[in-house]
Parts: structure tokens; C-alpha cells; sequence
């Protein structure tokens, strides 16, 4: 499904990545965990098509497609779908009117007819469900003035809206209470298939226990240094990320 | 649509004043507008050499020739006064400024509540009009001012009674259709007494095929506790000039609420004006402008502090996409007398294209010292994270400006006393950022 090939990518001239190789095929759940300032939320934003970031070396593939060169909102309707870790605030703009064009957006791209707001008020209301929000969220500005959780709820509200084939959860579960963390977990967990990927950047091990990584990758100053199944996230739970690149 | 037009005289505003003042036929208000007549003969046309006209260039105007439309019956002319529920029957309609009664409906008001031409005020209650005309103008010198003064032949009246709450909204609907240049003045006089509650929307349409010059002025007296919401709309041609005042006069515990939102004609000035006169009065002057193509748009208001414990806010937003440009100037004048004046004001723009001009100025004056004044501007682009947010939700360039552009001209919007009027908008938006990328 996804394919990096030895990708470089710097902002502002600074090279930030420094030849990332991984590949996540349909069904898996890749979490990839390091320190900050490694590079994790650049590698999400540049396989989503950040513009600040510039791909200099290297290949970014989707399903057999190069889409280094293409459009942030080219990749999302190609089904790539990032969860930031700082959802952004867009006052002004309702949640639902946002979800309800992305999605009609999508469906166009695939020759299929838009839903009109009626129909797309009952489709969201069973997403709502999925991650327990309250539908007056869907009233409310984007992102504005959402307490750390519910933004994070928000992400992933969109995401089982817009059902992509890819998703980049970035630090999704980082400011959920404990049984948000359980319900976004659920959410993530339902909408989990054996036609999806999933790449979870995280920093704690509390996620991986609902949402069971296939490897888990330790990024260290914009490289994969160590790669691994579910038991290397408990490995760095008590040793750190000082020993791995020694473990390596 | 088709007007039948009677002989027409042309002119260009440089010689207007040699031509003859329309009458009233209510004597004391004749001689206001020879008075005017007489002055704007000696006054010259401005430029941008005047500093309450740096940079908007009106050249255009004194270039062009005007010719006042002397039609009132429609012909195969047609408004839905059900276009606004809220006004279904509560509505004037003006064609070319002048009144079309055939078109109006103001069958569902209640006793007591005057709306009706000026025109016809005159005649039928010249005791009001006399009392409230030119009354709260303080456009002292100014040449549009005096230009409708001294032109106008008719415009609305409203009256309403003390006490009195009026659900329905009162729509004041101005076409222009038909002619090349023709020229409108329309003058409205809004007079409320105490006590009295109701909402008004000023609404001016015209069609992009012709170039015409609409020179309006509305004159709002508000009586002690009284409040009125006031929405202005102008969506004009976009060949159009439209140079518009509005003052306001409001007494003691007066409540404004006004509205002024501007998305057509190509050159347009506004100037808005609440005088706060006496104590605990608030006004609200917002505004919203949406410009692009070659449109100019220039607003300049003013809040005038003259007694104390008054509060004045001002939010005034602006989008402007393609070559055109926005000027804003928004004054605070706190006079000597005004303490404990509370007022507020902010401007903000957002920038579509490279090749826009805004201009904002905010200017206080403050001369009590016991005051609470602030005020504040930006003018930016679209936010790049934002712009990401939403694209990497699959949203196109084009539907992440349009959203943008919304979420920024919503604040303004949602605040509008009038759902119809809302939604109107909300398509208004959406026209307007369409327009701006088939142009770019
Ligand atoms: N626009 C920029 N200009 C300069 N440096 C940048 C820019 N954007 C990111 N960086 C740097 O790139 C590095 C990687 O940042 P990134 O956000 O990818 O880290 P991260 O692994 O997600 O960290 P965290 O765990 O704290 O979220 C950091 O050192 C950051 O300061
Ligand atoms: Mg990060």
C-alpha cells in the first residue's frame, strides 16, 4: 500500500529526514515511536503532502503510485488520511459543513454521487457514534476552541468519516483521558481492515494494548534505527531510546 | 426587463449644480435642498488630494455622464417581496429610485408604523418629516451629502411609533435596472421613538450589464431606549458607483445594531456615522466587504462620543482577491464630555491574491479622560496550516479558498439579525469567491 524508498526531506533547506525506508501493506498497523524532534510528525506531513516540506531524494508510493509530486488534497482523495498531532483551528467554518464537502469531495473523485445534507446529517450521526462525540461538535467551528481531547476525538470523527485507505495517526492518543483513550482506541479498532493501513506515531505503550501493532519503528534523528513486533514498544517502555541505537 | 422612460436630461456632476433641484413640495425642506444646491455649486469635486479621499481614485464618476431615470411605472419588472419572508409584506421598492408602489407591499404592518416614500410623507405627515429631516446629518461640507440633498426626489420613510415592537423586519429594496447611466438619489429618513424595537434591511440591486451611480443617504433618529438593527446590503452591478452615507442620532439608552456588508459596484465609497448623544446610547457599526476583479471599496465611519457612559464597537472585516482594493478608516472621537466611553474597534482583512491594495487606518481622538478606547487591524494572507488542514481533508485549492474566505466573512454573517438575509449571504460568499478564481 505505502512504499518510502530512501526518502530525504528538509524544510527551510534543513535536511529533517534522512532516508526513511518502510513499507506498510494493507491490514497492517506500523507504530513508530522515538524521541522528539526525531522527525516523526515530518514524516507523517510529508507522506500527506505538506508544502513546507520538500522531498529531495528518494520515493513516496501508494498503491504503485509516486505521489511525491502531488497535491496534499490529491493524496487525500487517493484515500491517505493524516490525524494531526496539533489539529488546526478554522473559526468560522462548521465541523459538519468541513466533513460533509471533504466527503462529497472524495465520492466525486470515485464517480460517485454527493450527499446532500440531510443524508450526509444521518451518516455522520452514526460516525458521532463510533467515537461517543455529542453532536453539537458538529456544529461548532473546526477545532475551535476544543479542549486537547476533543480535538484529538475530532481527528478521528474525520477519519471514519472520510474512510481512507491510509491512515497517519500522529500522537493521536496524546492528551485522551483514559477512557477517551479506550473509545478512540475502539474507534480506530472498527474501522481497522484487512484493506487499510495504518502508520501510529506514539510515544507510549498505553495505545499499542488496544490497537496491536504488526512492527513498531524507532525513528532517531530522521532514520529508522531499529525496527520490530509489538514486544520492541515494551522493550523502549523501560529502557529508553538512549540504548537503541547499541541494541542496533 | 424594460422600463417605460419618460424624456430624460443628462448631466455630469460638475454641472449639476446649474440644473434644477427636484422639489418636495414641503417648503422648509425646499430650502434645506436649494441650500445645498447653492454650496455644492461652489464646491469643488473630490480627489485624491482631499485627505478623506487619498486612495480612492473617483475620477471615473466626474469622467461619466449621468442621466436620472424618469420612470416609476414598471413595465414586465418584477420583486418577489417573498425573497425575504421575514419582510413579506412590510416591503418598499424603489426602481431607479424612484418608488414603485406596485411592486411594494406594506399591507402587514401594524397601526401606528409608517413605511412609506418620502414623497409621500411630505404630504401626509409633514409634521414628522419636518421634525426629523436633515436632523441628524452631520456631513457637514461634504459633497455627496449635499449632492443627495439637492437631488433626491424620493427615498423611504419609516416612523415608528413609541413603545411599539415590531416582529416583522422592514425591507427596503433599491433596483436598478434597465438604463446605461442612469443616476438614483435616494434619501431615507428613519425616525423611531421611544421605547420602540424593530429592524430594518437596506438592501441595493443591480444587474453587472450596465454602468449607473446610485448616491444614497440614510438619516436614522433613534429615540430614548429605542433599538434598532440596521442592515445595510450592497449588491450592485459590478459596473456600478455607489457613493452611500449614513448617520445615525441616537438618544438616551438608544441601541444601534448596524450591519453594512458590500460585495458589488466597482467603485464604492460608504461613510458611516453614529453619534452617540446621549447617555448609556451603544451603537454597533460592523461591517463586511468582499472585493475582487477591479473593485474599489472604501469605508470610512465614524463613532462620535458627545455625552457620557455611551459604548461604541466596531468590527469591520475585509476580503479582497484579484487587483482590487479596500480602504478603511474608522475614527473614535471622543469628545470632552464623553467620560467612561467604552469603545472598541478592529479591522481585519484577508489578503486572497498578491495583487490586492488594502489600506486600514484607525484614527482616535480622544479629548475626556476617563475613557476605555482600543482598537486594532491586521491584514494577512491565508493561513498556510489551515490551507493544509484542509486540503489534506481533500478539499481542492478552490474549495479551501472558498471555505476560508467563509469561516473569515462568517463572524460578521452570523450575526445578522435576519435568517433569510443569512443564507442569502452564505450564497453571496460563495458567488463572490467563484467569481475571484475564474478571474485569477
Ligand atoms: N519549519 C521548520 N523549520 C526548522 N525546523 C523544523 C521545521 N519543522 C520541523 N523542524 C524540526 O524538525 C525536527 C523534527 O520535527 P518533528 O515535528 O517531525 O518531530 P517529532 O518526532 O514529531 O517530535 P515530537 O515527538 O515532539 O512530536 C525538529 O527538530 C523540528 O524542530
Ligand atoms: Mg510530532
Amino acid at each position: 500500500m505505502l512504499q518510502i524508498k530512501n526518502l530525504h526531506a528538509s524544510v527551510d533547506g534543513i535536511e529533517i529526514l534522512k532516508g526513511i525506508n518502510l513499507e506498510i501493506k494493507a491490514g497492517e498497523v506500523h507504530a513508530i515511536m522515538g524521541p522528539n524532534g526525531s522527525g516523526k510528525s515530518t514524516l507523517s506531513k510529508v507522506v500527506a503532502g505538506h508544502p513546507a516540506y520538500e522531498v529531495t531524494q528518494g520515493e513516496i508510493l501508494f498503491e504503485g503510485t509516486d505521489i511525491a509530486e502531488l497535491d496534499a488534497d490529491e493524496r487525500a482523495r487517493m484515500g491517505i488520511f493524516l490525524a494531526f498531532q496539533y489539529p488546526v483551528e478554522i473559526p468560522g467554518v462548521s465541523n459538519s459543513m468541513l466533513m460533509r464537502q471533504a466527503y462529497n469531495a472524495i465520492r466525486r473523485e470515485h464517480g460517485e454521487e454527493e450527499l446532500d445534507p440531510l443524508e450526509f446529517d444521518d451518516y455522520v450521526h452514526k460516525k458521532l457514534d463510533l467515537v461517543e462525540m455529542d453532536p453539537k461538535f458538529l456544529d461548532r467551528s473546526v477545532n475551535d476552541g476544543f479542549s486537547g481531547g476533543e480535538k484529538k476525538r475530532n481527528e478521528i470523527l474525520q477519519m471514519a468519516v472520510l474512510n481512507p485507505k491510509l491512515a497517519l495517526l500522529d500522537e493521536t492518543d496524546s492528551g485522551l483521558d483514559i477512557d477517551a483513550l479506550r473509545i478512540v482506541s475502539n474507534g480506530i479498532n472498527q474501522i481497522k481492515s484487512s484493506d487499510k493501513g495504518v502508520m501510529l506515531v506514539t510515544h507510549y505503550q498505553r495505545i499499542l494494548n488496544y490497537i496491536t501493532p504488526d512492527y513498531v519503528h524507532v525513528l532517531k534523528a530522521g532514520r529508522i534505527v531499529k525496527s520490530g513486533g509489538k514486544e520492541l514498544a515494551l522493550e523502549l517502555e523501560s529502557q529508553g531510546y538512549e540504548e537503541v541505537e547499541e541494541i542496533r | 426587463m424594460s422600463l417605460t422612460t419618460a424624456p430624460e436630461t443628462t448631466f455630469d456632476l460638475d454641472t449639476l449644480s446649474s440644473g434644477e433641484v427636484p422639489v418636495l413640495n414641503l417648503s422648509s425642506i425646499d430650502a434645506v435642498k436649494q441650500a445645498a444646491a447653492q454650496e455644492l455649486a461652489s464646491l469643488p469635486f473630490p480627489t485624491t488630494r482631499d485627505e478623506e479621499w487619498r486612495f480612492t481614485n473617483i475620477k471615473p464618476i466626474a469622467r461619466s455622464s449621468f442621466k436620472k431615470a424618469r420612470s416609476a411605472a414598471s413595465d414586465g419588472l418584477t420583486y418577489d417581496t417573498a425573497t425575504v419572508p421575514e419582510a413579506a409584506d412590510s416591503t418598499l421598492v424603489f426602481v431607479n429610485g424612484l418608488f414603485n408602489e406596485s411592486l411594494s407591499r406594506v399591507q402587514g404592518l401594524p397601526e401606528g408604523v409608517i413605511v412609506t416614500n418620502l414623497k409621500d410623507a411630505a404630504i401626509r405627515y409633514s409634521n414628522l418629516v419636518e421634525i426629523s429631516f436633515n436632523q441628524a446629518n452631520n456631513f457637514e461640507h461634504d459633497y455627496f451629502a449635499l449632492l443627495n440633498t439637492a437631488q433626491f426626489e424620493d427615498g423611504s420613510f419609516i416612523y415608528i411609533p413609541k413603545e411599539t415592537k415590531l416582529d416583522k423586519t422592514i425591507h427596503l429594496v433599491y433596483l436598478t435596472e434597465g438604463t446605461e447611466n442612469s443616476a438614483a438619489f435616494p434619501r431615507n429618513l428613519i425616525l423611531a421613538d421611544r421605547h420602540s424595537e424593530f429592524t430594518v434591511v437596506e438592501e441595493y440591486i443591480g444587474s453587472d450589464e450596465h454602468a449607473y451611480l446610485t448616491t444614497s443617504f440614510t438619516e436614522i433618529l433613534l429615540g430614548e431606549e429605542s433599538h434598532m438593527s440596521h442592515v445595510r446590503l450592497q449588491k450592485d452591478g459590478l459596473k456600478a458607483y455607489h457613493v452611500n452615507r449614513i448617520v445615525s442620532k441616537l438618544q438616551r439608552g438608544a441601541d444601534l445594531q448596524s450591519y453594512t456588508v458590500s460585495l458589488g459596484a466597482e467603485i464604492f465609497r460608504n461613510d458611516v456615522r453614529a453619534i452617540m448623544d446621549g447617555e448609556g446610547s451603544h451603537a454597533t457599526l460592523d461591517g463586511l466587504v468582499l472585493v475582487n476583479g477591479k473593485q474599489l471599496s472604501d469605508t470610512h465611519s465614524i463613532m462620535d462620543h458627545r455625552v457620557a457612559n455611551c459604548t461604541s464597537h466596531q468590527l469591520h472585516k475585509t476580503i479582497v482577491d484579484g487587483k482590487a482594493t479596500s480602504v478603511f478608516n474608522g475614527k473614535i472621537f471622543v469628545r470632552k464630555d464623553a467620560q467612561k466611553t467604552d469603545a472598541f474597534q478592529e479591522n481585519h482583512n484577508l489578503q486572497l491574491s498578491r495583487d490586492g491594495m488594502v489600506y486600514t487606518k484607525p484614527q482616535l481622538e480622544i479629548f475626556a479622560d476617563d475613557v476605555k478606547c482600543s482598537h486594532g487591524a491586521t491584514v494577512g494572507q491565508m493561513d498556510l496550516e489551515q490551507e493544509f488542514y484542509l486540503k489534506s481533508r481533500g478539499l481542492t485549492d478552490a474549495a479551501t479558498k472558498e471555505i476560508l474566505t467563509y469561516g473569515f466573512a462568517t463572524e460578521v454573517i452570523e450575526s445578522l439579525p435576519v435568517e433569510s438575509i443569512k443564507e442569502d449571504l452564505k450564497k453571496a460568499v460563495e458567488t463572490y469567491t467563484r467569481r475571484g478564481v475564474q478571474n485569477n
